[in-house]
């Protein structure tokens, strides 16, 4: 597998903190996982070792629109109309905003097996203080310990459609909890976020694929 | 249903942490799950309109 | 809010969601994508200015009051 993990700014950075579990996870399963981190996730490296080593999964982080991936510096990596194609044979988990509304469609006709991403923003609050110590962030780890569970669940042998649908039991386990009245009034905040998260997270493509 | 066995419905099962949540602004007074249930249990003038609103918000 | 119709305006809404907003913890910041990270105070302004943030915000908010009545998290 690979996994791109740009840090040039403040929402990146926690995306690369958090992911770090997924590689810790991917490499106790005996996967090779290629970790393209900081400014090596750009275009040249990315398409490289992708047309190189051809990995069966693709976890991407980064900013990203309808029609793009964007990896270090939000330089684009994947567009629409360019070069899906390299995704051909992959399954695909892109966490960044709003790449599964064009992009991902786009991809699974050009030959990639599945793509799992969000149709629209993907949003999550953080605790001002904990930012320079992500993985400190309890209030971050709500919305992103469920969307790590897309790739986590990858890993261990589940489909593509399996995968997603373990991360939206994990986002509603965590809304449902925030619902009770054993929390603290100013957590239910977030519940309009995780839900928007959870209902915007899609399949596209062969949900019985597997890495 | 009509908008006030509506309203009830989703009341009933809101819950506890969300029923002081507001979910309308009437006359710049904020208006929560709970105080628009009062008004409506006490089918005041304001109720009719608060049901309205919510029912154009497509909250109930 | 016009309380002579049971007609919504944009402008109602906008009062509805930064009365909602009043509530965002303190020390606590959204992040939404490119855009970057926003304070409650930040969000105000945005959802006020009505600019491309606090569009979105506002989605996010009826989205999620919407989703209340269909009780999705009462089910096993």
């Amino acid at each position: 597998m690979l996994i791109t993990r740009p840090n040039h700014d403040v929402t990146i950075n926690y995306l690369y903190y958090w992911s770090q579990y997924i590689i810790k996870i991917g490499k106790a399963h005996k996967l090779t996982v290629t970790d393209v981190a900081g400014s090596r996730a750009n275009k040249k490296e990315i398409i490289g070792i992708i047309s190189k080593t051809k990995p069966s999964f693709v976890c991407f982080n980064g900013h990203g629109d309808e029609k793009t991936i964007c990896g270090y510096d939000n330089e684009p990596l994947i567009q629409k109309k360019l070069n899906e194609s390299i995704l051909s044979d992959v399954v695909v988990f892109a966490r960044t905003c709003r790449s599964a509304k064009e992009l991902g469609p786009s991809c699974v006709k050009k030959g990639t097996t599945a793509y799992v991403g969000y149709t629209d923003d993907f949003i999550f609050l953080t605790e001002e203080a904990k930012e320079s110590r992500p993985l400190t962030d309890k209030v971050a780890k709500l919305f992103l310990e469920p969307s790590n569970d897309v790739a986590i669940s990858f890993i261990k042998g589940h489909s593509a459609g399996q995968a997603n649908q373990r991360s939206k039991d994990y986002f509603k386990k965590n809304i449902k909890k925030l619902m009770t009245s054993d929390t603290p009034k100013e957590d239910r905040e977030l519940i309009p976020y995780l839900l928007w998260d959870m209902d915007h997270q899609v399949c596209i493509g062969n949900e019985k694929a597997v890495i | 249903m009509d908008k006030k066995d509506r309203f009830y419905k989703v009341y009933n099962n809101l819950p506890l942490n969300l029923r002081e949540e507001v979910i309308l602004v009437i006359n710049d007074e904020p208006i929560t799950w709970k105080v628009a249930r009062l008004e409506i249990d006490g089918n005041t003038n304001l109720s009719k309109i608060i049901l309205d609103k919510l029912d154009a918000l497509k909250f109930i | 809010m016009n309380t002579q119709t049971s007609e919504v305006t944009d402008e109602e809404i906008r009062k509805l969601v930064v009365a909602r907003l009043h509530s965002f913890p303190a020390g606590r910041k959204i992040s939404i994508g490119n855009d970057g990270e926003f304070t409650k105070d930040e969000l105000i302004k945005s959802v006020e200015k009505d600019d491309r943030i606090g569009k979105k915000i506002i989605q996010v908010q009826l989205s999620y009051l919407q989703s209340l009545k269909e009780q999705r998290f009462l089910e096993e």
